[in-house]
């Protein structure tokens, strides 16, 4: 408190006073005709309204969001069912067969697969002995 | 500009009305300008950097709540510019910085016979001789000779605008004024004055 009134004291001196006084009686400049059309016409830029840009920041804020969703729900909840099909092992021949029965059933609707499928049209000779009446 | 008249050009700027806008612009285009200069030290991004402080009072104005007085927000929007132009620039501080010429507790003596300030009187080269010692100060010391001295604030006013305590402002003040005296003083001694 001591030394700011001490800072006052020598600030009110005379002599820092004529300082003062000499900063501000330093000329003014006004700048130039040019200079202020410049700025004349930046500030008309800014005041022009800009309804399209507003009514798409009201449109596109919602559309960000809904997109957002969709892609986090793609990427985290709707997985596709990860199945190596290609492959010629006992699983994924298991797969290719299941999937096959799946695409038939879509087509041909609930009842026999194309692979269970026999001509019965003619008869065939029974071949099992049990089942040959005459041998009793 | 009478109080009443001021507040209600700012009512309208504050409204975004570019006529008002424009009268606001001429009451202080010339001290903005003539601050920024004197911070920046170059005529051409001085009138770039004002032209972006009242482009920046535009679009806030509506935002001004009145708590200081107008002067005080503009050249705080000014102030900032030239601080943050001054960053982007990359510029090292000049040679008058805060730990100046005159240590803690030196006594200045100014009690040469030929240091007359009552007879100081501006003429071109002295002026060129006072811009050239305000050239020369840093920042944080030009700011505040420039706010108090030329542009009039008071203590708390500055303060304000710097966020920096009222003492740091008349410490900074002290030190600028300090500096400006030797250099007026060097320039008398020396012969400038005959």
């Amino acid at each position: 408190m001591k030394n700011e009134n001490q800072l006052d004291e020598k600030l009110a001196s005379d002599s820092m006073k004529s300082i003062a006084k000499l900063v501000k009686d330093l000329p003014e400049e006004i700048p130039s005709m040019n200079w202020r059309s410049q700025l004349n016409e930046r500030i008309l830029a800014e005041a022009k309204p800009k309804p399209k840009l507003e009514l798409q920041r009201w449109l596109l804020r919602p559309a960000l969001g809904l997109g957002l969703a969709a892609a986090l729900a793609v990427a985290f909840v709707i997985r596709p069912v990860a199945s190596d099909a290609t492959g010629s092992s006992v699983e994924s021949l298991m797969i290719a067969t299941h999937q096959d029965d799946v695409n038939y059933a879509s087509v041909t609707g609930a009842g026999l697969s194309v692979s269970e499928m026999k001509d019965y049209s003619s008869p065939t000779p029974v071949s099992d002995p049990l089942l040959d009446l005459d041998v009793f | 500009m009478e109080a009443g008249a001021e507040e209600a050009l700012i009512d309208r700027c504050r409204k975004q009305d570019v006529e008002a806008f424009g009268k606001f612009v001429d009451a202080y285009q010339a001290r903005v300008f003539g601050f920024v200069k004197r911070m920046v030290n170059n005529a051409d991004e001085a009138a770039d950097v004002t032209q972006e402080v009242f482009i920046r009072a535009y679009q806030s104005f509506a935002r001004f709540d009145g708590r200081s007085s107008v002067r005080t927000w503009l050249f705080r929007i000014a102030n900032n510019l030239c601080i943050d132009r001054s960053r982007q620039l990359g510029r090292t501080p000049n040679s008058v910085g805060l730990v100046s010429d005159f240590e803690d507790g030196e006594e200045m003596d100014f009690s040469d016979s030929r240091w007359q300030p009552e007879a100081l009187m501006l003429d071109a080269e002295l002026i060129q001789v006072v811009e050239s010692g305000i050239a020369e100060m840093s920042e944080k010391l030009k700011m505040v000779l420039l706010l108090h001295d030329r542009e009039e604030m008071s203590y708390e006013e500055i303060a304000e605008t710097l966020s920096i305590p009222v003492g740091t402002v008349k410490s900074r003040l002290f030190l600028a004024r300090a500096h400006l005296q030797s250099v007026v003083k060097r320039y008398m001694t020396e012969g400038g004055n005959d």
